[in-house]
């Protein structure tokens, strides 16, 4: 616990803003704090690692579908990062991307991921841990499967409950 | 707006929105607040995330949690080989 307020982080710029906005320079942070997860990831051996690079995923696109503004975001991420983006943006997809980059993933594995995360955003409580979540319902597979009986394209998406 | 923010994050952005009231004396308050955390922001000091009732809140970021755990450290440890 902090003590004593002698130490300020102290701001090395100030300027009132009228609106709350989400600038570059913010988004770049997130870009910064998405691509250490992602050599983090490189880097571990640990199983679980992979759930530490997701959650950072999912709590980002999260927040930026609760602004309602997830795929104009997604498609500024990958911008960022000098891709060009998709027509047609799915934002955990694209953010995986681009905290991979300049490493080019494979197409099924950041389709698996990205359902796995889109069940989530549907389906996780909010005071459970995406770790959590996954592995209750068998792994990043089994919920990437989930999402594709219950939210996915097809007419088993419509009629199957599980 | 109401913003919501963690305990950490809340008495960091206090502390600057008291410095920026006294540059700034006709600004209100929420202003002021949504300039720093937006300034935090932009420092990679704070981050937004969705609340369990689905609106926005603050959090301070991991990195300023180090940074404010490693000044806390080096304090204790000045405090210790304190030649008073």
């Amino acid at each position: 616990m902090l003590s004593s307020p002698t130490f300020s982080p102290g701001l090395t710029r100030f300027r009132l803003r009228p609106k709350m906005e989400y600038s570059n320079e913010a988004l770049d942070e997130d870009l910064t704090r998405l691509t250490g997860a992602w050599a983090a990831l490189q880097s571990s051996r640990a199983r679980d690692s992979v759930y530490e690079f997701l959650t950072v995923v999912f709590d980002l696109v999260d927040w930026w579908m609760a602004d309602g503004k997830a795929k104009g975001r997604a498609r500024r991420i990958l911008i960022r990062q000098g891709i060009k983006p998709p027509e047609v943006t799915e934002p955990f997809g694209a953010v995986i991307i681009a905290a991979a980059h300049p490493t080019i993933l494979d197409k099924r594995m950041i389709s698996k991921w990205s359902r796995v995360l889109r069940y989530a955003a549907r389906y996780k409580d909010p005071a459970q841990s995406l770790g959590e979540f996954v592995k209750e319902r068998g792994g990043l597979n089994a919920c990437a499967a989930r999402y594709a009986r219950r939210l996915g394209r097809g007419p088993r998406a419509l009629v199957k409950k599980d | 707006m109401k913003f919501h923010l963690d305990k950490t994050l809340a008495l960091w952005a206090d502390v600057e929105v008291q410095m920026a009231k006294i540059h700034s004396p006709n600004v209100r308050r929420k202003i002021l607040l949504q300039s720093v955390l937006c300034e935090f922001e932009e420092q990679g000091l704070a981050m937004r995330y969705r609340r369990a009732n689905g609106t926005l809140g603050w959090k301070a970021t991991p990195k300023f949690s180090q940074h404010l755990s490693d000044a806390e450290l080096d304090a204790t440890d000045d405090l210790q080989h304190a030649d008073f």
